[in-house]
């Protein structure tokens, strides 16, 4: 994103997103002479950073970050007491993200396999279980994944360990072929089964005729995931 | 506060997550929107669409994260007025204290939503000339709340009016559903009083109509129309909770009575605030609902 010719296009769109941010940050203070000074610093350090936007979120994202965390600040300065806005901006851009690599074959492959596993996922779990397992695999935290979906840690812990055995029994029963194969999964099937916890007789019945709707089908299939390869 | 996890447990685990971590953003919904759902949770009509993609869309959830942090640091900033204008009131160390009284849990809610902000979003400016024939004087127009109806009404004589027409309507359950008439009556003197009883948590609105012996000029003269709501019964008792509470805490009374839309009992209650400097700027906050709403009610 280097080049001057992507840069002058993105400061263009930078500038029509000016009304755009200047209503969010109004919205948030609720004062006129402050939201305007922080719409500034905003577009200031946006135009400033704007070789550092690497393109892996919108733009408009970007800038609104910018923005936010801005009035974050902002927040935090009137609780402690100081007032002036005037200092310069420390860690209000984004951290740079990693650079995707799109072009790789490896990364073609994985979005393929993840479009796919979020397919899967919607059809094996509520709405609920879907959001906050895939909230939890990105964030890996109970809390964070409670504070934005509004429920408490123990609820979202339920829906995520609800929504893991309810995805891993569909991925087992109807597509082997996103969990590494047939074979691997054959060969995970016996590994588990010598396991030193070993399946128990109700998981052995319901693998026998498998029923993904079954507590026990889906018990066995959480001891055979941890014996199946990464699927890549 | 403790940060609770939940690492990978299996080698899909890690797959999956390295590659949600990694995937491109693809129909990412506009900022705002993940503000709104952030912001309002539920109540945003696309929450669950917006938070569907969220969920798995590793852009929107850092953009959901950071709006997230905004709003906790907005909360803050709030609590921190506590700190900043009401630290020789409010303790919170030794359970929540104005002063010597402790005070009910309800009340941190009451303290943390108090902000000096001005009310503008609160309140509709007065949009009309409206030049009202007559001025209800009780209940007090400065309250945006009644404690209770039924309720005697009184109003300013209107000079020539030889009778008033007066109406008394409380909404209907549910929000937007208008209002229904409760009582209707034509009386002689500026003053009314109802039988009927007023629903807790409602909203009512008393219309006024001078009638004039000239049949030309009661064409012509403005109807008063004034809008209170009744508080709920959790609300009424705080609100006598706060009547009483105000001789020994009464910063935290002022709040409580302000918000609760009774204004002129919030600034009896301020003015027993010892301190000068929180009593002037409470008083003057309160002053500016009392404005608000006057300008509001055509007043």
């Amino acid at each position: 994103m280097g080049e001057p010719g992507k840069i002058g296009n993105l400061a263009d769109q930078l500038e029509q997103l000016r009304p755009r941010l200047s209503a969010f940050v109004s919205k948030k203070t609720r004062n006129r002479a402050d939201a305007e000074e922080i719409t500034q610093q905003t577009m200031l350090i946006a135009f400033q950073n704007l070789e550092r936007f690497r393109g892996d979120c919108p733009l408009s994202h970007w800038a609104f970050r910018i923005a936010a965390h801005a009035c974050t600040r902002y927040y935090r300065r009137l609780g402690s007491k100081e007032t002036s806005i005037d200092d310069l901006p420390e860690n209000l851009v984004p951290a740079a993200q990693q650079q995707r690599s799109e072009e790789s074959p490896d990364a073609v492959d994985r979005n393929l396999w993840l479009q796919r596993v979020i397919e899967v996922a919607q059809e094996a779990c509520t709405p609920t279980e879907f959001r906050v397992m895939m909230m939890m695999y990105q964030t890996g935290s109970l809390d964070e994944a409670g504070t934005l979906l509004k429920m408490n840690g123990a609820t979202v812990r339920s829906h995520f360990l609800r929504g893991r055995a309810n995805l891993m029994a569909k991925l087992i029963l109807e597509a082997p072929d996103l969990i590494g194969g047939k074979l691997e999964l054959d060969a995970a099937i016996g590994k588990a089964q010598n396991d030193q916890e070993g399946f128990s007789k109700a998981e052995q019945e319901a693998l026998a005729s498998p029923d993904k709707r079954s507590k026990a089908y889906r018990s066995a299939c959480l001891k055979i995931a941890r014996h199946l390869p990464n699927p890549f | 506060m403790s940060v609770r996890k939940e690492e990978p447990r299996n080698r899909f685990d890690e797959a999956l997550k390295t590659a949600l971590q990694n995937a491109p953003a693809e129909g990412c919904p506009e900022p705002e929107e993940v503000e709104q759902a952030v912001v309002l949770g539920k109540r945003f009509v696309r929450w669950h669409q917006v938070m569907d993609h969220v969920a798995a869309c590793k852009s929107c959830l850092e953009t959901a994260q950071t709006f997230e942090k905004l709003e906790r640091a907005k909360k803050i900033s709030k609590m921190a007025w506590l700190k900043k204008f009401a630290e020789t009131h409010i303790r919170v160390d030794d359970g929540l204290r104005d002063g010597a009284t402790k005070l009910p849990k309800w009340c941190l809610a009451f303290l943390r939503q108090f902000s000096f902000e001005a009310p503008a979003a609160a309140y509709r400016a007065a949009t009309t000339n409206r030049q009202p024939a007559v001025r209800v004087a009780s209940p007090p127009l400065e309250n945006s709340s009644v404690v209770s109806f039924p309720a005697a009404i009184a109003w300013r004589e209107t000079p020539g009016a030889i009778g008033y027409e007066v109406s008394l309507e409380q909404s209907r359950p549910g929000i937007g559903n208008g209002f229904e008439t409760v009582a209707k009556a034509v009386t002689e003197r500026p003053e009314w009083v109802h039988g009927a009883r007023i629903k807790p948590g409602r909203r009512v609105r008393i219309r006024i109509r001078p009638r004039c012996g000239d049949l030309e000029l009661s064409a012509t003269t403005v109807e008063t129309a004034v809008e209170f709501r009744t508080l709920s019964n959790k609300q009424r008792e705080q609100a006598e909770w706060a009547i009483d509470a105000a001789p020994a805490a009464p910063l935290t009374a002022a709040i409580v009575l302000s918000a609760l839309g009774l204004h002129i009992e919030a600034l009896k209650a301020a003015e027993r605030i010892a301190e000068n400097d929180q009593r002037k700027k409470l008083e003057a906050h309160i002053a500016s609902k009392i404005e608000a709403r006057r300008a509001e009610m055509g007043d």
